[in-house]
């Protein structure tokens, strides 16, 4: 089997060079040169990529969108922007950032460049300069953004005030690349909703009429359904009687499919079959008085969730471990600094740590550690990642941070030093850094996906 | 004929006054019915009774009449030698059938042209048709077969094929990707068709760049021109291939529409032959992988009949599912499923309306939209898909005569948009829009005919997306088995260049001809021409493996740099030129009496001829199978064969041009022997070599053969045999071909069944069984003509 990597195109886009190649005998001929298409071979390294990937950083100040190949960290292409996206999310197969635009009603798209097609029993990379897409998708307040397995799930909440219903729209990157129109999914209503796509399943929340509603806050729906992609549509096969209430966040792993309620966790277990089991995981003691679940994270290399439990206007926050098979929460003890408040977290690349980044500037690794076969996932290692005073931290910005899908790394953009680091997480430390001449944010990680 | 007798009987009415009146007879002064008289408009004005007898209007500038088994006769004005009021016309027999072209604009019959044209109808059509056109048309003087396992073959005349050979129905581009590939379907089915002409040579005046080799036009009635009430059905099965066909064609109508309808259906296994594989003779007979076929299409016509012509659409549907021989790459055991999967829909509007005005005569109108796709499917997954939509128009206005002058002038449209994706788009997308504006005039001068005519085109073709990809193309010369053999990819970096690049040709084509009467049922035909041809998107564009033509292509916008037994592949900084035949031919025809002779001398010099030169480089196919079986050429019979560890690549040919010489003869005499024998002996020849040496591929042997046919009340018989001699002028990496001889015989006996007719035939075709490989065919190593075949069937018409 061949592999490949990818190495990245010289700055220059597009020389056009034009021959005319003869001028007589009635013909002629015209030439334009094009961008080339750059595909690297390497038949050294089996079984990984090697590429590094690229690295999608928002510049707010220009509106613009700077991507850098990280594997010498230069900068390959700045792409203006229309507007300032509210959030930037990679795409199911890493290879397009996601642009949301929530109050513009819009996502619009850059292709990182960045990708591999399909040839007989291997991949060829493709390697091109970064650029805007033209096709956008729309849609009425685009929020919950969930990818999984190649594909995506945008959850459209709609707008009361516009009469707009809540929506979702599913896709992959060949769609993308072709301008194909999403796959779809109507309400009849708005809801701050969440979904989750899942091969041909699509397991949604759905809210009901509010006379039946059992959420405090009715725009949050309180119920899950089980959609079917045939036929060229989503059909609602299995609605899950289990309620939710107030159900906010959602995550999944190999076998589960997990939503954040405000008296537990809906846990859905895939019987395989297109059907699924679902149990409600009601709050531990642990779970401090108002406070309830409302984010929740997955990982196919994990058979535990981590769950998060806040609540509007409390400082007070917790992280739980929940283990399917178990069915019981266990507080994990992240042993916070003075004054931290997460704005990252998430899985690592293989699920070996749950990182927390928070507004000290502390990356805080949670690492899981098997105990007569029951895994606790405890305070593992910390890093502080700036030396600045985060007192200084321009206002409106916060700390981000984006994991590597094919290494140990994580990339956090520090808005007070202007730069963005790069983490080697087996060795916790910072092994580069980009610096910038501006305030960055929304780091995202694009490329080509390790297994 | 309803609309015949509608035309004569209007010109009557009209020319109650002015008639002219007169009788066919043949040379004993025996009347003949059913003669067909006609002007220089295609229609027939009337159609002679059973005293030979037929009136038309007095102020016809000529008269052509025909009638089955006389010779065509011409007769102008001043020819007109009434005595009695009464205008008698006397027709020699012949044994050379004289049917129109349609596809010339100024209609004439085949013997009548200064160009060579043959047309196959009636029951030798029917006789000679085969699943594909090239083996229908094998047997046509100057004619060969590409033939492709059975499956895909399409006509090489006099040696030229591909771009240079037009293929058309109803004088429009057929509309397909067989001129790209040997392994493409030519989309037209003869066991539905009226009749297939041939123009030999430099056909451009009448169609354009593609026509510079000779056009084939198959004609059929899809667009009904009457609405006489007819049809024709068979159904046959054959044993070499367990072929099952069945089809039908009909029109009918009323006074003032027609209607037609035809369809078709063919399933048919993988055909066996006898030593298919050269290196394991004596093996007998097997079956070739992949020749199997399955296709069926339809079509549906509708025409306006009206006194001075008519105006009809017609949408037709074809769907072949057939074999791709010779794709497999010797798997063991053989039995990897390739074929190809097409769809065409194609959609015609057909016109002629005559004119009373003072200077125009008539107009034809033609125009087509055609939707091409095939997919090539290789282990259940679709390989490559080639795709075609062409819009067409043409416009033939005719003017009346002036001063003795026939002719016209000819406006034509042609837009083509072509792409293929996947694994073996070796050419890129492209578009090529055709503007063409063309003159046509003859005269007679005495016994002299003289015909002229001129074209001006304009073609552009655009692609945005050609590629040149780096690969890593090596000599063979020492066994590249030092040559880093293992590819050394390692970390190497492959650089795909992509051109946006749009051609822009003007070709020109000028042609004197003149048919000289010198004695009655004799004349000779001379034939000038200067023609060119644009080359078409693939021979400029190229950059690929053509697993088709198992080779490595490299269009004629690329050069070959070769340096330390390593190639590069830039732009070529040669001019592309335009492609110039100069042609002559000469025709001496005997057409009249129980002897029929047609000989055809040719010569035709073409500059910048473009072809395909082997370069001695050798490429990746970079086509590969997933099942880890050893590929193995072996017996795949190029130089290279049996090279296992060069066994996935393929030969690197690059277009190129450079000034050719092709030429040759034809020659067909037809004697009849009595009332029920007839006997037909026929010779072709055709040299085609490079000014500077070195022979074009794949040109077709010296070839001769005889007919002798029975032709009873009820039983009609014929023997035939055809020869064909070793070949051995050869390019480069082609090998030489050995002669060998096909028997064939047909006998079909005639059931009287009062208005219809039904005939019954039994075929044995190969009867000797004999190993014949085709020196025209791409895959003439691993797929030879099929053994020995019986075939039986029913033909009725009504």
């Amino acid at each position: 089997m061949i592999q490949h990597t990818q190495t990245f195109l010289t700055a220059s886009i597009a020389l056009v060079a034009a021959t005319v190649l003869t001028g007589c005998g009635g013909a002629d001929t015209t030439i334009n040169e094009r961008e080339p298409i750059v595909e690297i071979e390497d038949d050294e390294v089996a079984g990984e990529d090697t590429s590094s990937g690229r690295l999608l950083v928002i510049n707010q100040e220009a509106v613009t969108a700077d991507i850098f190949d990280l594997t010498d960290n230069d900068l390959l292409a700045t792409v203006a922007l229309d507007a300032l996206p509210s959030a930037v999310y990679a795409t199911g197969d890493y290879r397009f950032a996601a642009l949301i635009e929530r109050d513009a009603d819009k996502v619009g798209f850059i292709d990182g460049g960045l990708w591999q097609e399909p040839h007989d029993d291997h991949f060829d990379t493709f390697s091109a300069i970064p650029s805007l897409l033209n096709s956008n998708l729309t849609g009425s307040r685009p929020t919950h953004f969930v990818r999984h397995d190649g594909k995506v799930a945008v959850f459209l909440d709609g707008d009361a005030g516009t009469g707009a219903n809540a929506g979702i729209q599913v896709f992959d990157d060949e769609m993308i690349e072709a301008g194909d129109a999403p796959d779809m999914v109507e309400f009849t209503m708005p809801m701050h909703g969440v979904a989750e796509p899942r091969g041909d399943h699509l397991i949604s929340t759905i809210r009901r009429d509010d006379s039946l509603s059992t959420s405090a806050n009715v725009i949050l729906p309180d119920q899950v359904g089980v959609y079917h992609f045939h036929n060229d549509e989503y059909e609602l096969e299995q609605t899950v009687e289990v309620i939710c209430p107030d159900l906010h966040g959602a995550a999944q792993n190999e076998d589960h499919v997990m939503f954040g309620c405000s008296d537990g966790v809906l846990l859905l277990t895939d019987n395989q079959d297109g059907t699924y089991d679902a149990e409600k995981i009601v709050n531990s003691d642990d779970v401090l008085d108002g406070l309830r679940i409302g984010s929740v994270w997955g990982h196919h290399d994990s058979e535990q969730f981590i769950a998060m439990s806040s609540a509007r206007g409390s400082d007070d926050l917790q992280f739980f471990a929940i283990d399917p098979e178990e069915g019981e929460m266990e507080l994990i003890d992240w042993q916070p600094v003075d004054g931290a408040s997460p704005v990252v977290r998430g899985f690592s690349f293989e699920a070996e740590q749950f990182l927390i980044l928070d507004s000290q500037g502390m990356l805080t690794l949670i690492e899981p550690h098997d105990e007569n076969g029951h895994t606790h996932w405890e305070f593992g290692e910390r890093l502080d990642i700036t030396d600045a005073d985060v007192a200084t931290m321009p206002d409106g910005n916060n700390f981000s941070m984006t994991f590597a899908q094919n290494g140990h790394f994580v990339h956090i953009a520090d808005p007070i030093e202007q730069h963005v680091i790069t983490v080697n997480l087996a060795l916790l430390e910072i092994v580069s850094d980009i610096e910038l001449d501006y305030v960055p944010s929304a780091p995202t990680w694009l490329g080509i996906a390790g297994d | 004929m309803r609309y015949k007798k509608l035309v004569a009987s209007l010109a009557l009415a009209a020319i109650d006054v002015h008639a002219l009146e007169g009788t066919v007879v043949n040379a004993s002064g025996q009347p003949i019915k059913g003669a067909e008289i006609s002007t220089v408009a295609s229609k027939p004005l009337a159609t002679t009774d059973i005293q030979g007898a037929f009136s038309v209007a007095d102020d016809v500038v000529e008269l052509h009449i025909k009638a089955p088994g006389y010779s065509h006769k011409i007769l102008r004005r001043d020819e007109f030698n009434t005595t009695g009021g009464n205008l008698l016309i006397e027709l020699a027999s012949t044994v050379i059938e004289q049917v129109d072209v349609i596809g010339l604009p100024i209609h004439a019959s085949a013997i009548e042209s200064a160009l060579p044209v043959a047309v196959l109808t009636g029951d030798a059509l029917r006789e000679q048709q085969a699943a594909t056109l090239g083996d229908s048309l094998a047997r046509q003087p100057g004619v060969n077969t590409n033939f492709h396992g059975n499956v895909v073959s399409t006509p090489v005349i006099r040696g030229l094929s591909g771009p240079r050979v037009l293929i058309t129905q109803n004088s429009l581009d057929v509309s397909d990707v067989s001129r790209v590939g040997p392994d493409h379907a030519v989309t037209t089915e003869v066991s539905t068709v009226q009749q297939v002409e041939i123009l030999r040579g430099p056909a451009t005046l009448f169609y354009g760049s593609g026509a510079i080799g000779g056009v084939v036009n198959v004609v059929d009635q899809r667009v009904p021109t009457d609405s006489t009430t007819r049809g024709e059905y068979q159904l046959s099965h054959d044993t070499v291939n367990d072929q099952n066909t069945a089809s039908f064609s009909g029109v009918t109508g009323g006074t003032q529409f027609g209607l037609y309808a035809d369809g078709f259906w063919r399933q048919a296994n993988d055909y066996e032959a006898p030593e298919i594989n050269e290196s394991e003779p004596d093996e007998g007979d097997d079956a070739v992988a992949n020749s199997d076929d399955d296709s069926s299409g339809y079509t549906l016509g509708a025409s306006y009949l009206f006194d001075r012509g008519y105006v009809g659409v017609s949408a037709g549907r074809l769907e072949r599912e057939y074999g791709i021989p010779g794709h497999s790459h010797g798997h063991e055991g053989g039995d990897e499923r390739v074929f190809s999967d097409v769809e065409q829909d194609r959609y015609q509007l057909l016109s002629e309306i005559q004119f009373d005005s003072t200077w125009l005569q008539s107009i034809k109108t033609s125009a087509a939209y055609t939707e091409y796709e095939h997919a090539e499917i290789e282990e259940g997954a679709v390989g490559t898909v080639f795709a075609n939509e062409t819009t067409e128009l043409r416009l033939d206005a005719l003017h009346q005569p002036l001063q003795g002058w026939k002719g016209g002038i000819n406006i034509h449209y042609k837009d083509t948009d072509f792409s293929a994706e996947g694994d073996e788009a070796f050419t890129p997308p492209s578009n090529t829009e055709t503007i063409a504006l063309a003159i046509m005039e003859e005269k007679h001068f005495g016994d002299v005919l003289l015909q002229l005519g001129a074209r001006a085109e304009q073609v552009t073709i655009e692609a945005n997306q050609v590629l040149l990809p780096e690969i890593e193309a090596h000599l063979h010369e020492d066994d590249g088995l030092d040559d880093d053999d293992d590819h050394d990819h390692e970390h190497g970096e492959s650089v795909t260049r992509v051109f946006d690049v749009e051609h822009d040709f003007t070709p020109i084509s000028v042609s004197v001809g003149a048919v000289w009467d010198f004695a009655p049922g004799y004349n000779i035909g001379v034939s000038l021409s200067r023609a060119e041809r644009a080359p078409s998107s693939a021979e400029l564009l190229s950059f690929g493996p053509h697993i088709g033509t198992r080779t490595y292509e490299v269009g004629a916008l690329f050069n070959d740099n070769i340096s330390d037994g390593e190639a590069e592949f830039e732009l070529t900084d040669s001019d592309i030129e335009l492609e110039t035949s100069n042609n002559i031919d000469l025709t001496f025809r005997k057409y009249e009496g129980d002897v029929g002779l047609i000989i055809n001398l040719f010569y035709n010099q073409v500059d910048d001829y473009y072809y395909q030169r082997a370069t001695g480089l050798f490429a990746e196919s970079g086509h590969d199978h997933d099942d880890g079986d050893d590929h193995d050429h072996s017996g795949e019979g190029d130089d290279h064969a049996g090279e296992d560890e060069h066994a996935d690549e393929l030969p690197v040919f690059i277009t190129t041009h450079a000034d050719a010489q092709l030429y040759g003869f034809e020659a067909q005499a037809i004697v009849k022997l009595s009332d029920h024998w007839q006997t037909t002996v026929f010779s072709d020849y055709v040299r085609a070599k490079l000014d500077d040496g070195g022979d074009l591929p794949r040109t077709p042997p010296l070839r001769f053969g005889a007919d002798l046919n029975f032709g009873g009340d009820s039983i009609s018989a014929k023997l035939s045999w055809t020869h064909y001699t070793e070949q051995d002028k050869t390019a480069e990496l082609e090998t030489s071909t050995d002669g060998f001889d096909i028997f064939d015989a047909s006998v079909t006996y005639r059931l009287p069944l009062g208005f219809t007719e039904l005939d019954l035939f039994a075929k044995a075709e190969n009867i000797t069984d004999s190993k014949a490989r085709v020196h025209t065919s791409f895959i003439k190593d691993v797929a030879p003509l099929p053994g020995r075949n019986f075939s039986i069937g029913l033909r009725g018409t009504f």
